[in-house]
């Protein structure tokens, strides 16, 4: 008698897993039909990362150095040019408004209180990349019974302008940083049902 | 007795282990939407690219300009100068590629002051005409190159600012100068490998 139900138990859980496969396997069928979201990210993450480093190099510290105008926090009100977190923090808003993707910055010593971690997954991510800068810290949350996938990636002080500024400005937690240090992290946040 | 008791120990071995998998299975669920169609990759790759440009060319080129703080010039690198709006995403796109990343990007025209930045494939050629006649969408196709397969889409570059417009029409290498306002001047290209052919 039991072994009859276990039986026929077996045989549920067989379709069930079954059946929770399928869609799956339906779903990454031929080559060229999806990219893995973990290189999405990544190619996301590569062209923000260019960007703002042509910004930075190019624009920021070229100009500073040449003494012809400098960077500065209240760049809308003076004749500055905006900083490169600026930069980034401004562009992810145009994106917002166009696209389902988000990005911000966030660190565990922010100069804008708005930028800390506010997640248990942000807070292990920091953590992570502090000692993992190599590689991103991903994960998948739940939200209105939709999936996203997020990705942390290592930010680093890649000029003296970044290093300088947080570590003279009132409002900064933390004052010895140097150059190429992880300030904190890139979080890139990506729509998973489609 | 004996075999009796083994077949229900062996039942009640099948049962926890199915079940483990069967929960692992809907467990893993969530980090199985795998992936993501090409054509919303590159949606997502071209807003950064686009948003960046935007930023830089009205709150940083523009605003100074019209300040008296500073202007670009194509020689950039030798004056006292900003890069051009142009120069900026060609320089991010050198700079991404050098990182290894695998997507690309760049600028096409079918009138480029560079002749560099003119179309250089059949798909190319057809994107940039097509997307004349329908800027509000991008032209997509999949390429092959050798064995790797590759999606590419193009999208309408237009003329954002009036020092677009004041430098093509009137840059000595410009083969075009009678653009206008939003006129589509180009487009932006965006390549994004989809791995290897099977067979």
């Amino acid at each position: 008698m039991t072994h009859g139900k276990l039986v026929w138990g077996a045989i549920a859980l067989v379709l069930v897993g079954v059946s929770s496969i399928m869609p799956r396997a339906a779903e990454t069928s031929g080559p060229s039909a999806s990219i893995p979201l973990d290189t999405v990210a990544d190619y996301i993450h590569a062209v923000i990362q260019a960007d703002r480093e042509i910004y930075t190099t190019h624009v920021v510290e070229r100009m500073q150095n040449k003494g012809i105008v400098v960077a500065s926090e209240n760049w809308q009100e003076k004749n500055t040019l905006p900083l490169p977190a600026q930069f980034l923090m401004d562009s992810a808003h145009l994106v917002a408004r166009k696209t389902s993707i988000r990005y911000r910055l966030l660190s565990l010593w922010p100069i804008n209180q708005k930028n800390r971690p506010a997640t248990e997954f942000e807070r292990t991510g920091l953590a992570a990349v502090i000692t993992q800068p190599d590689r991103p810290y991903t994960g998948f949350y739940e939200s209105g019974r939709k999936w996203f996938f997020q990705a942390l990636y290592a930010d680093r002080a890649v000029s003296q302008a970044c290093v300088g500024c947080h570590n003279a400005h009132p409002d900064s937690p933390k004052r010895d940083f140097k150059q190429n240090d992880v300030m904190g992290g890139i979080l890139i946040t990506i729509p998973a049902s489609q | 007795m004996i075999s009796n008791s083994v077949a229900r120990n062996v039942a009640i071995v099948t049962v926890v282990v199915l079940a483990c998998w069967s929960l692992s299975a809907c467990e893993k669920k969530p980090s199985a939407p795998a992936g993501i169609p090409p054509e919303t990759v590159a949606d997502y790759v071209h807003a950064v690219i686009e948003a960046d440009r935007t930023f830089y060319t009205v709150q940083v080129v523009e605003r100074l300009q019209k300040k008296g703080v500073l202007v670009a010039s194509e020689n950039w690198r030798v004056a006292h100068t900003l890069p051009l709006p142009a120069q900026f995403l060609m320089e991010s796109s050198e700079l991404a590629a050098k990182t290894g990343t695998r997507v690309r990007y760049r600028l096409i025209g079918l009138w480029p002051i560079n002749p560099q930045n003119g179309p250089t494939t059949e798909f190319e050629r057809k994107g940039l005409e097509d997307i004349r006649m329908h800027p509000e969408r991008p032209y997509t196709g999949t390429l092959s190159s050798g064995k790797d397969q590759l999606f590419q889409a193009v999208y309408a570059d237009r003329a954002v600012t009036q020092a677009c417009v004041g430098c093509h029409n009137t840059h000595p290498g410009s083969p075009k100068r009678d653009f206008k306002l939003h006129d589509v001047m180009g487009g932006i290209v965006i390549t994004i490998p989809l791995g290897q052919q099977s067979g």
